[in-house]
Protein backbone atom coordinates (compact mmCIF):
# COMPACT_ATOMS: atom_id res chain seq x y z
CA UNK A 1 0.00 0.00 0.00
CA UNK A 2 1.08 3.44 -0.67
CA UNK A 3 2.25 6.20 1.69
CA UNK A 4 -0.76 8.35 0.55
CA UNK A 5 -2.96 5.69 0.82
CA UNK A 6 -1.60 4.71 4.68
CA UNK A 7 -1.70 8.52 4.92
CA UNK A 8 -5.43 8.85 3.85
CA UNK A 9 -6.03 5.63 6.31
CA UNK A 10 -4.66 7.00 9.36
CA UNK A 11 -6.27 10.46 9.10
CA UNK A 12 -9.95 8.28 8.71
CA UNK A 13 -8.26 6.47 11.81
CA UNK A 14 -9.31 3.10 10.32
CA UNK A 15 -5.65 2.09 10.86
CA UNK A 16 -3.76 3.15 13.52
CA UNK A 17 0.48 4.16 12.92
CA UNK A 18 0.61 1.94 16.06
CA UNK A 19 -0.91 -0.71 13.70
CA UNK A 20 1.53 0.09 11.01
CA UNK A 21 4.46 -0.02 12.75
CA UNK A 22 3.59 -3.13 14.79
CA UNK A 23 3.23 -4.83 11.03
CA UNK A 24 6.33 -3.69 9.93
CA UNK A 25 8.13 -5.11 13.03
CA UNK A 26 6.30 -8.95 12.62
CA UNK A 27 7.43 -8.89 8.87
CA UNK A 28 11.27 -7.86 10.01
CA UNK A 29 11.07 -10.83 12.53
CA UNK A 30 9.82 -13.09 10.19
CA UNK A 31 11.94 -12.07 7.24
CA UNK A 32 14.95 -10.37 8.12
CA UNK A 33 17.09 -13.70 8.98
CA UNK A 34 17.36 -14.49 5.50
CA UNK A 35 16.92 -11.36 3.62
CA UNK A 36 19.35 -9.30 5.96
CA UNK A 37 18.16 -6.03 5.62
CA UNK A 38 18.00 -4.35 8.56
CA UNK A 39 21.23 -4.34 11.03
CA UNK A 40 19.34 -2.84 13.94
CA UNK A 41 15.12 -2.35 14.83
CA UNK A 42 13.90 0.12 17.02
CA UNK A 43 11.31 -1.42 17.88
CA UNK A 44 10.56 -0.23 21.39
CA UNK A 45 11.19 3.41 20.13
CA UNK A 46 8.91 3.18 17.13
CA UNK A 47 5.98 1.53 19.00
CA UNK A 48 6.07 4.59 21.27
CA UNK A 49 6.55 7.11 18.68
CA UNK A 50 3.88 5.33 16.86
CA UNK A 51 1.52 5.67 20.11
CA UNK A 52 2.17 9.54 20.05
CA UNK A 53 1.65 10.02 16.41
CA UNK A 54 -1.98 8.13 17.18
CA UNK A 55 -2.41 11.03 19.67
CA UNK A 56 -1.75 13.41 17.97
CA UNK A 57 -3.51 12.48 14.22
CA UNK A 58 -6.43 11.80 16.76
CA UNK A 59 -6.48 15.56 17.62
CA UNK A 60 -6.78 16.23 14.25
CA UNK A 61 -3.12 17.27 14.49
CA UNK A 62 -1.59 15.62 11.16
CA UNK A 63 1.30 17.10 10.46
CA UNK A 64 1.48 15.56 6.64
CA UNK A 65 1.49 12.89 4.59
CA UNK A 66 4.32 11.18 6.55
CA UNK A 67 2.96 12.04 9.84
CA UNK A 68 2.92 8.21 11.02
CA UNK A 69 4.31 6.21 9.02
CA UNK A 70 6.88 3.71 9.37
CA UNK A 71 10.42 4.25 7.43
CA UNK A 72 14.21 3.13 7.96
CA UNK A 73 17.29 4.45 6.70
CA UNK A 74 20.95 3.51 5.44
CA UNK A 75 23.14 2.91 8.39
CA UNK A 76 25.24 5.77 6.60
CA UNK A 77 23.26 8.32 8.58
CA UNK A 78 23.58 9.49 12.05
CA UNK A 79 20.56 8.77 14.06
CA UNK A 80 20.66 10.26 17.42
CA UNK A 81 21.46 7.86 20.52
CA UNK A 82 21.18 4.64 17.75
CA UNK A 83 24.10 2.97 16.74
CA UNK A 84 25.05 4.03 13.38
CA UNK A 85 27.65 1.58 11.57
CA UNK A 86 28.56 2.59 8.07
CA UNK A 87 28.20 -1.32 7.35
CA UNK A 88 31.66 -1.98 9.08
CA UNK A 89 33.24 -3.31 11.89
CA UNK A 90 35.24 0.27 12.06
CA UNK A 91 31.84 1.55 13.49
CA UNK A 92 30.19 -1.12 15.59
CA UNK A 93 30.17 1.19 18.63
CA UNK A 94 29.51 4.10 17.22
CA UNK A 95 26.51 5.85 18.32
CA UNK A 96 25.79 9.52 17.01
CA UNK A 97 24.35 11.95 19.27
CA UNK A 98 22.50 13.67 16.63
CA UNK A 99 20.52 13.12 13.46
CA UNK A 100 21.59 13.62 10.07
CA UNK A 101 19.75 16.31 8.51
CA UNK A 102 17.89 14.21 6.14
CA UNK A 103 16.54 11.75 9.35
CA UNK A 104 15.30 14.67 11.93
CA UNK A 105 13.13 16.24 8.88
CA UNK A 106 11.88 12.98 8.49
CA UNK A 107 11.11 12.55 11.74
CA UNK A 108 9.89 16.69 12.14
CA UNK A 109 7.44 15.58 9.20
CA UNK A 110 6.17 12.39 12.22
CA UNK A 111 7.41 9.66 10.01
CA UNK A 112 8.66 6.75 12.55
CA UNK A 113 11.92 5.39 12.81
CA UNK A 114 11.53 1.59 12.67
CA UNK A 115 14.96 0.83 11.93
CA UNK A 116 18.33 0.68 10.03
CA UNK A 117 19.49 -0.66 6.85
CA UNK A 118 22.16 -3.17 6.17
CA UNK A 119 24.40 -1.54 3.32
CA UNK A 120 28.03 -2.62 1.51
CA UNK A 121 30.47 -1.79 4.26
CA UNK A 122 31.65 1.58 4.32
CA UNK A 123 29.21 2.04 1.01
CA UNK A 124 32.34 0.77 -1.08
CA UNK A 125 31.40 -1.86 -3.39
CA UNK A 126 30.92 -5.49 -2.36
CA UNK A 127 32.55 -7.16 0.98
CA UNK A 128 33.82 -10.44 1.14
CA UNK A 129 32.56 -11.20 4.57
CA UNK A 130 29.49 -8.69 5.71
CA UNK A 131 30.03 -7.69 9.09
CA UNK A 132 26.45 -7.59 9.70
CA UNK A 133 24.73 -10.29 7.76
CA UNK A 134 24.87 -10.98 3.60
CA UNK A 135 21.96 -8.71 2.31
CA UNK A 136 20.26 -11.07 -0.25
CA UNK A 137 17.70 -9.96 -2.92
CA UNK A 138 13.82 -10.78 -2.07
CA UNK A 139 13.05 -12.06 -5.41
CA UNK A 140 15.66 -14.49 -5.28
CA UNK A 141 18.14 -15.11 -2.02
CA UNK A 142 20.83 -16.44 -3.79
CA UNK A 143 21.64 -12.80 -5.62
CA UNK A 144 22.52 -9.51 -4.74
CA UNK A 145 19.83 -7.02 -4.38
CA UNK A 146 22.75 -4.17 -5.37
CA UNK A 147 24.38 -1.87 -3.17
CA UNK A 148 25.58 0.32 -1.48
CA UNK A 149 22.34 0.75 -0.34
CA UNK A 150 21.40 -3.12 -0.14
CA UNK A 151 18.61 -2.95 2.83
CA UNK A 152 16.98 0.03 1.66
CA UNK A 153 15.88 -1.08 -1.53
CA UNK A 154 15.40 -4.99 -0.38
CA UNK A 155 13.24 -3.53 2.71
CA UNK A 156 10.44 -1.96 0.32
CA UNK A 157 10.97 -4.84 -2.11
CA UNK A 158 9.78 -7.17 0.45
CA UNK A 159 7.40 -4.85 2.45
CA UNK A 160 9.08 -4.96 5.61
CA UNK A 161 8.74 -1.06 5.29
CA UNK A 162 6.71 1.26 2.88
CA UNK A 163 9.55 3.46 2.57
CA UNK A 164 13.62 4.37 3.36
CA UNK A 165 16.77 6.74 2.68
CA UNK A 166 19.31 5.87 0.65
CA UNK A 167 22.64 7.17 -0.45
CA UNK A 168 24.30 7.44 -4.37
CA UNK A 169 27.48 8.26 -4.96
CA UNK A 170 27.63 6.57 -8.57
CA UNK A 171 24.19 4.84 -8.57
CA UNK A 172 23.76 3.39 -5.04
CA UNK A 173 20.16 3.82 -4.35
CA UNK A 174 18.86 3.56 -8.37
CA UNK A 175 21.20 0.19 -8.82
CA UNK A 176 19.21 -1.60 -6.11
CA UNK A 177 16.01 -0.13 -6.48
CA UNK A 178 16.53 -1.48 -10.33
CA UNK A 179 17.39 -4.66 -9.26
CA UNK A 180 14.34 -5.05 -6.25
CA UNK A 181 11.91 -3.75 -8.65
CA UNK A 182 11.31 -0.65 -6.87
CA UNK A 183 11.72 3.41 -7.21
CA UNK A 184 14.63 5.42 -6.06
CA UNK A 185 15.51 8.77 -6.55
CA UNK A 186 18.94 10.76 -6.62
CA UNK A 187 18.12 14.48 -6.30
CA UNK A 188 20.55 17.14 -7.69
CA UNK A 189 23.81 17.49 -6.25
CA UNK A 190 23.00 20.16 -2.70
CA UNK A 191 19.76 19.47 -3.27
CA UNK A 192 19.32 16.93 -0.43
CA UNK A 193 21.93 17.43 3.09
CA UNK A 194 24.77 15.54 3.76
CA UNK A 195 25.13 16.46 6.78
CA UNK A 196 25.31 13.02 8.66
CA UNK A 197 25.89 11.05 5.89
CA UNK A 198 28.74 9.05 6.90
CA UNK A 199 30.30 9.03 2.47
CA UNK A 200 33.33 10.11 1.20
CA UNK A 201 33.03 13.90 2.30
CA UNK A 202 33.64 13.87 -1.58
CA UNK A 203 31.25 16.41 -4.63
CA UNK A 204 29.30 13.19 -4.79
CA UNK A 205 27.45 11.42 -1.98
CA UNK A 206 23.69 11.95 -2.10
CA UNK A 207 20.74 11.10 -0.01
CA UNK A 208 17.37 10.29 -1.59
CA UNK A 209 14.18 8.39 -1.23
CA UNK A 210 13.48 4.74 -2.10
CA UNK A 211 10.21 3.59 -2.71
CA UNK A 212 7.16 1.48 -4.16
CA UNK A 213 6.11 4.45 -5.81
CA UNK A 214 6.71 7.77 -7.55
CA UNK A 215 4.43 9.59 -5.73
CA UNK A 216 5.79 8.01 -2.29
CA UNK A 217 9.02 9.02 -2.99
CA UNK A 218 7.86 12.24 -4.23
CA UNK A 219 6.63 12.61 -1.22
CA UNK A 220 10.03 11.73 0.68
CA UNK A 221 11.67 14.39 -1.40
CA UNK A 222 9.87 16.93 -0.36
CA UNK A 223 10.08 16.14 3.04
CA UNK A 224 13.87 16.24 2.92
CA UNK A 225 15.14 18.51 0.36
CA UNK A 226 15.91 22.25 0.65
CA UNK A 227 18.49 24.30 1.78
CA UNK A 228 20.98 23.20 4.94
CA UNK A 229 23.34 25.39 6.38
CA UNK A 230 25.45 22.56 8.00
CA UNK A 231 26.22 21.41 4.28
CA UNK A 232 28.63 23.48 2.61
CA UNK A 233 27.14 21.93 -0.50
CA UNK A 234 23.75 23.02 0.15
CA UNK A 235 21.79 24.92 -2.65
CA UNK A 236 18.99 27.35 -1.99
CA UNK A 237 16.94 26.15 -5.18
CA UNK A 238 13.38 26.10 -3.97
CA UNK A 239 11.34 22.49 -3.34
CA UNK A 240 8.31 22.88 -5.31
CA UNK A 241 4.94 20.39 -4.70
CA UNK A 242 6.31 16.85 -6.28
CA UNK A 243 3.35 15.34 -5.23
CA UNK A 244 1.36 17.60 -7.71
CA UNK A 245 4.08 16.73 -10.53
CA UNK A 246 2.79 13.24 -9.69
CA UNK A 247 -0.68 13.86 -11.30
CA UNK A 248 0.60 15.71 -14.52
CA UNK A 249 0.45 13.57 -17.76
CA UNK A 250 3.77 12.94 -19.51
CA UNK A 251 1.71 13.46 -22.89
CA UNK A 252 3.78 16.23 -24.96
CA UNK A 253 6.93 15.31 -22.68
CA UNK A 254 10.10 15.18 -25.31
CA UNK A 255 12.09 11.76 -24.31
CA UNK A 256 15.88 11.83 -25.49
CA UNK A 257 17.41 7.94 -25.30
CA UNK A 258 21.17 8.15 -24.45
CA UNK A 259 22.60 6.02 -27.33
CA UNK A 260 26.02 4.86 -26.00
CA UNK A 261 24.32 3.04 -23.43
CA UNK A 262 22.42 1.19 -26.00
CA UNK A 263 25.19 0.62 -27.81
CA UNK A 264 27.60 -1.18 -25.02
CA UNK A 265 27.65 -4.89 -25.70
CA UNK A 266 27.62 -4.89 -21.51
CA UNK A 267 23.74 -4.03 -22.25
CA UNK A 268 22.01 -7.65 -21.75
CA UNK A 269 18.75 -8.63 -23.69
CA UNK A 270 16.26 -8.95 -20.68
CA UNK A 271 17.21 -5.39 -19.70
CA UNK A 272 17.13 -4.45 -23.43
CA UNK A 273 13.95 -5.76 -24.05
CA UNK A 274 12.53 -3.89 -21.22
CA UNK A 275 13.60 -0.77 -21.60
CA UNK A 276 12.19 -1.07 -25.28
CA UNK A 277 8.98 -1.74 -23.81
CA UNK A 278 9.31 1.30 -21.50
CA UNK A 279 10.17 3.25 -24.22
CA UNK A 280 6.81 1.86 -26.20
CA UNK A 281 4.84 2.60 -22.84
CA UNK A 282 5.99 6.15 -22.59
CA UNK A 283 5.25 7.21 -26.73
CA UNK A 284 1.43 5.72 -25.78
CA UNK A 285 1.44 8.11 -22.86
CA UNK A 286 1.59 11.04 -25.89
CA UNK A 287 5.61 11.73 -25.15
CA UNK A 288 7.94 11.95 -28.00
CA UNK A 289 11.06 9.82 -28.41
CA UNK A 290 14.24 10.86 -29.61
CA UNK A 291 17.94 9.14 -29.76
CA UNK A 292 20.59 11.58 -28.54
CA UNK A 293 24.07 11.08 -28.23
CA UNK A 294 26.32 12.07 -25.70
CA UNK A 295 29.93 11.14 -26.86
CA UNK A 296 32.36 9.39 -24.26
CA UNK A 297 29.65 8.85 -21.70
CA UNK A 298 31.18 5.81 -20.77
CA UNK A 299 34.19 7.18 -19.34
CA UNK A 300 32.10 8.72 -16.29
CA UNK A 301 33.43 5.59 -13.93
CA UNK A 302 37.04 6.49 -15.00
CA UNK A 303 36.83 9.73 -14.04
CA UNK A 304 35.03 8.99 -11.00
CA UNK A 305 37.25 6.22 -10.01
CA UNK A 306 40.46 9.07 -10.72
CA UNK A 307 38.70 11.62 -8.49
CA UNK A 308 36.47 9.91 -5.81
CA UNK A 309 39.02 6.65 -5.02
CA UNK A 310 41.34 8.98 -3.57
CA UNK A 311 39.10 11.12 -1.56
CA UNK A 312 38.18 7.39 0.04
CA UNK A 313 40.95 6.58 0.30
CA UNK A 314 42.14 9.77 2.52
CA UNK A 315 38.87 9.34 4.41
CA UNK A 316 39.67 6.33 6.05
CA UNK A 317 43.59 6.36 5.87
CA UNK A 318 43.99 6.35 9.64
CA UNK A 319 41.86 3.63 9.93
CA UNK A 320 43.40 2.12 7.13
CA UNK A 321 47.26 2.01 8.67
CA UNK A 322 45.45 1.39 12.79
CA UNK A 323 42.73 -1.05 12.08
CA UNK A 324 42.62 -2.39 8.56
CA UNK A 325 41.48 -5.88 9.98
CA UNK A 326 38.58 -4.54 11.07
CA UNK A 327 37.92 -3.65 6.87
CA UNK A 328 36.56 -6.64 4.76
CA UNK A 329 38.72 -7.70 2.54
CA UNK A 330 37.24 -6.34 -0.65
CA UNK A 331 36.63 -2.55 0.51
CA UNK A 332 40.55 -2.48 2.50
CA UNK A 333 41.95 -3.67 -0.75
CA UNK A 334 39.89 -1.29 -2.91
CA UNK A 335 40.92 1.78 -0.06
CA UNK A 336 44.59 0.29 -0.23
CA UNK A 337 44.48 0.98 -4.09
CA UNK A 338 42.91 3.98 -3.99
CA UNK A 339 45.62 5.40 -1.96
CA UNK A 340 48.29 4.56 -5.22
CA UNK A 341 46.27 6.98 -7.78
CA UNK A 342 48.12 9.69 -8.75
CA UNK A 343 47.04 13.10 -7.54
CA UNK A 344 48.38 14.07 -11.28
CA UNK A 345 45.44 12.52 -12.83
CA UNK A 346 42.87 14.39 -11.35
CA UNK A 347 42.98 17.63 -13.29
CA UNK A 348 41.95 15.68 -16.47
CA UNK A 349 39.43 13.83 -14.90
CA UNK A 350 37.77 16.68 -13.33
CA UNK A 351 37.94 19.02 -17.12
CA UNK A 352 36.50 15.54 -17.91
CA UNK A 353 33.50 15.99 -15.65
CA UNK A 354 33.01 19.06 -16.52
CA UNK A 355 33.02 18.68 -20.39
CA UNK A 356 30.38 16.00 -19.62
CA UNK A 357 28.11 18.66 -17.27
CA UNK A 358 28.01 20.70 -20.28
CA UNK A 359 26.85 17.70 -22.93
CA UNK A 360 24.43 16.59 -20.47
CA UNK A 361 22.86 20.41 -19.71
CA UNK A 362 23.27 20.93 -23.99
CA UNK A 363 21.33 17.43 -24.60
CA UNK A 364 18.57 18.80 -22.14
CA UNK A 365 18.34 21.69 -24.21
CA UNK A 366 16.46 19.69 -26.93
CA UNK A 367 14.10 17.20 -24.46
CA UNK A 368 13.04 17.41 -21.32
CA UNK A 369 14.27 14.19 -19.87
CA UNK A 370 16.80 11.62 -20.83
CA UNK A 371 16.32 7.59 -19.94
CA UNK A 372 18.00 4.87 -19.90
CA UNK A 373 18.13 1.13 -18.68
CA UNK A 374 19.48 1.42 -14.90
CA UNK A 375 21.51 -1.29 -15.00
CA UNK A 376 23.21 -3.84 -17.74
CA UNK A 377 21.12 -6.38 -16.33
CA UNK A 378 19.19 -7.93 -13.76
CA UNK A 379 20.51 -9.32 -10.51
CA UNK A 380 23.64 -11.33 -10.46
CA UNK A 381 24.33 -13.93 -8.07
CA UNK A 382 26.34 -13.31 -4.66
CA UNK A 383 30.00 -14.15 -5.86
CA UNK A 384 32.20 -11.66 -3.97
CA UNK A 385 35.72 -13.21 -4.46
CA UNK A 386 39.11 -11.49 -4.10
CA UNK A 387 40.46 -10.39 -7.22
CA UNK A 388 42.52 -12.74 -9.30
CA UNK A 389 43.85 -10.59 -12.59
CA UNK A 390 44.19 -7.18 -13.85
CA UNK A 391 40.92 -8.56 -16.30
CA UNK A 392 38.73 -9.14 -13.35
CA UNK A 393 39.93 -5.41 -11.68
CA UNK A 394 38.85 -3.70 -14.26
CA UNK A 395 35.81 -5.26 -14.83
CA UNK A 396 35.16 -5.24 -10.74
CA UNK A 397 36.50 -1.05 -11.22
CA UNK A 398 35.31 -0.16 -14.47
CA UNK A 399 32.65 -2.73 -15.21
CA UNK A 400 29.59 -2.38 -16.36
CA UNK A 401 27.23 -2.32 -13.01
CA UNK A 402 27.69 1.48 -12.65
CA UNK A 403 27.96 2.23 -16.42
CA UNK A 404 24.37 3.93 -16.72
CA UNK A 405 24.29 5.49 -13.25
CA UNK A 406 27.77 7.11 -12.65
CA UNK A 407 27.96 9.79 -15.16
CA UNK A 408 24.83 11.19 -13.61
CA UNK A 409 26.63 11.31 -10.03
CA UNK A 410 29.20 12.99 -11.73
CA UNK A 411 27.27 15.87 -13.30
CA UNK A 412 24.88 16.25 -10.40
CA UNK A 413 21.73 15.67 -12.45
CA UNK A 414 18.90 14.68 -10.46
CA UNK A 415 17.78 10.79 -11.77
CA UNK A 416 15.23 8.61 -10.56
CA UNK A 417 14.90 4.51 -11.16
CA UNK A 418 11.49 2.60 -11.48
CA UNK A 419 10.72 -0.52 -12.19
CA UNK A 420 9.82 -1.54 -15.87
CA UNK A 421 9.82 -5.02 -16.04
CA UNK A 422 11.30 -8.76 -15.51
CA UNK A 423 13.66 -10.85 -17.54
CA UNK A 424 13.16 -14.35 -18.62
CA UNK A 425 14.49 -15.27 -15.14
CA UNK A 426 11.72 -13.19 -13.34
CA UNK A 427 14.17 -10.91 -12.09
CA UNK A 428 13.35 -6.89 -12.29
CA UNK A 429 15.08 -4.06 -13.74
CA UNK A 430 14.75 -0.58 -13.86
CA UNK A 431 14.16 2.61 -16.44
CA UNK A 432 16.24 5.36 -15.19
CA UNK A 433 14.90 9.09 -16.25
CA UNK A 434 17.30 12.08 -15.72
CA UNK A 435 16.35 15.75 -15.80
CA UNK A 436 17.80 19.26 -15.64
CA UNK A 437 19.36 20.17 -12.49
CA UNK A 438 16.80 21.30 -10.06
CA UNK A 439 14.11 19.66 -12.41
CA UNK A 440 13.08 16.85 -9.85
CA UNK A 441 9.66 17.95 -11.11
CA UNK A 442 9.66 16.10 -14.35
CA UNK A 443 11.03 13.36 -13.49
CA UNK A 444 8.38 12.87 -11.15
CA UNK A 445 5.70 13.44 -13.91
CA UNK A 446 7.32 11.27 -16.26
CA UNK A 447 8.03 8.08 -13.64
CA UNK A 448 4.28 8.44 -12.08
CA UNK A 449 2.99 8.83 -15.45
CA UNK A 450 4.26 5.50 -16.22
CA UNK A 451 3.44 4.05 -13.30
CA UNK A 452 -0.07 5.01 -13.84
CA UNK A 453 -0.52 2.44 -17.07
CA UNK A 454 1.82 0.01 -15.64
CA UNK A 455 2.37 -2.71 -13.00
CA UNK A 456 5.79 -3.35 -12.05
CA UNK A 457 5.99 -1.57 -8.79
CA UNK A 458 2.69 -3.76 -8.34
CA UNK A 459 4.43 -7.39 -8.16
CA UNK A 460 5.74 -8.38 -4.72
CA UNK A 461 8.75 -10.72 -4.94
CA UNK A 462 7.29 -14.71 -4.43
CA UNK A 463 10.24 -15.24 -2.10
CA UNK A 464 8.42 -13.33 0.53
CA UNK A 465 5.64 -15.17 0.70
CA UNK A 466 7.65 -18.70 0.37
CA UNK A 467 9.59 -17.15 3.09
CA UNK A 468 6.50 -16.58 4.91
CA UNK A 469 5.56 -20.23 4.91
CA UNK A 470 8.74 -21.61 6.01
CA UNK B 1 53.48 2.00 -19.14
CA UNK B 2 54.66 -1.44 -17.38
CA UNK B 3 52.38 -3.03 -14.87
CA UNK B 4 54.05 -2.47 -11.17
CA UNK B 5 55.35 -5.26 -9.96
CA UNK B 6 54.69 -6.35 -6.48
CA UNK B 7 57.12 -5.43 -4.94
CA UNK B 8 56.93 -1.73 -5.77
CA UNK B 9 53.71 -1.54 -4.62
CA UNK B 10 54.36 -2.61 -1.24
CA UNK B 11 56.95 0.04 -1.05
CA UNK B 12 54.77 2.31 -2.36
CA UNK B 13 52.00 1.25 -0.02
CA UNK B 14 55.09 1.67 2.77
CA UNK B 15 55.44 5.24 2.28
CA UNK B 16 52.39 6.20 3.03
CA UNK B 17 52.29 4.84 6.11
CA UNK B 18 49.97 1.59 4.56
CA UNK B 19 51.32 -2.24 5.36
CA UNK B 20 48.82 -5.01 3.85
CA UNK B 21 49.59 -8.39 4.45
CA UNK B 22 50.77 -10.61 1.03
CA UNK B 23 47.45 -12.18 0.21
CA UNK B 24 45.97 -8.72 -0.15
CA UNK B 25 49.12 -7.18 -2.08
CA UNK B 26 48.12 -9.62 -5.26
CA UNK B 27 44.68 -7.99 -5.05
CA UNK B 28 45.74 -4.64 -4.76
CA UNK B 29 48.28 -4.68 -7.45
CA UNK B 30 45.61 -6.28 -9.75
CA UNK B 31 43.47 -2.99 -8.82
CA UNK B 32 46.12 -0.29 -9.29
CA UNK B 33 47.44 -1.82 -12.57
CA UNK B 34 44.10 -1.87 -13.77
CA UNK B 35 43.45 1.63 -13.04
CA UNK B 36 46.69 2.69 -14.18
CA UNK B 37 45.83 1.07 -17.71
CA UNK B 38 42.57 2.20 -18.35
CA UNK B 39 43.11 6.22 -17.03
CA UNK B 40 44.72 6.56 -20.59
CA UNK B 41 41.48 6.30 -22.37
CA UNK B 42 40.66 9.60 -21.16
CA UNK B 43 43.65 10.81 -22.85
CA UNK B 44 40.86 9.73 -26.28
CA UNK B 45 38.70 12.85 -25.57
CA UNK B 46 39.30 16.17 -26.55
CA UNK B 47 39.57 18.42 -23.41
CA UNK B 48 40.53 21.53 -24.20
CA UNK B 49 36.37 22.33 -25.59
CA UNK B 50 35.64 21.95 -21.90
CA UNK B 51 33.77 24.63 -20.63
CA UNK B 52 35.77 26.05 -18.17
CA UNK B 53 38.57 28.48 -17.31
CA UNK B 54 41.23 27.04 -19.08
CA UNK B 55 44.96 27.76 -19.15
CA UNK B 56 44.26 29.76 -22.15
CA UNK B 57 41.53 31.77 -20.71
CA UNK B 58 43.93 32.76 -17.61
CA UNK B 59 46.51 33.70 -20.04
CA UNK B 60 44.28 35.69 -21.64
CA UNK B 61 43.25 37.60 -18.76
Amino acid sequence: MSVLDLSAQLRARSVGSKELVSACLANIEKSNAKLNAFITVCADAALEAATRADQEIGKGDQRGPLHGIPFAVKDQFWTRGIRTTNGSRLFSDFVPNTDATVVARMLNAGAILVGKLNMMELGFGPTLDPPYGVPRNPWDLTRTPGGSSSGSASAVAADLVPVTLGADAGGSIRLPAALCGVVGMKASRGHVSRYGLMGFGGWFDCAGPLGRTASDCAIVLGAIAGFDANDPQSSVAAVPDYLAACSESAHGMRIGVVREFLETDQLQQGARNAFESALAALKELGASIQTVSIPNIDLASTAQTIIAEPEAAAWYREQLIERPGDIDVLPRCRLFAASLIPASFRPRAVRFVQRLQQQVDETLESVDVLVSPTTTGAAPPITATRIRSKEEAWRTVFGGRNLCTSPFSLTGHPAISIPCGFTSEQLPVGLQIVGKAFREDTLFRVAASYQRVTEWHRVSPQTITRLQNA
Amino acid sequence: MPDLTLDQVRDALAALGLRPDEDDLADVAFRVNATLERVRDLDRVDLDEAYFLSDKDLKNE
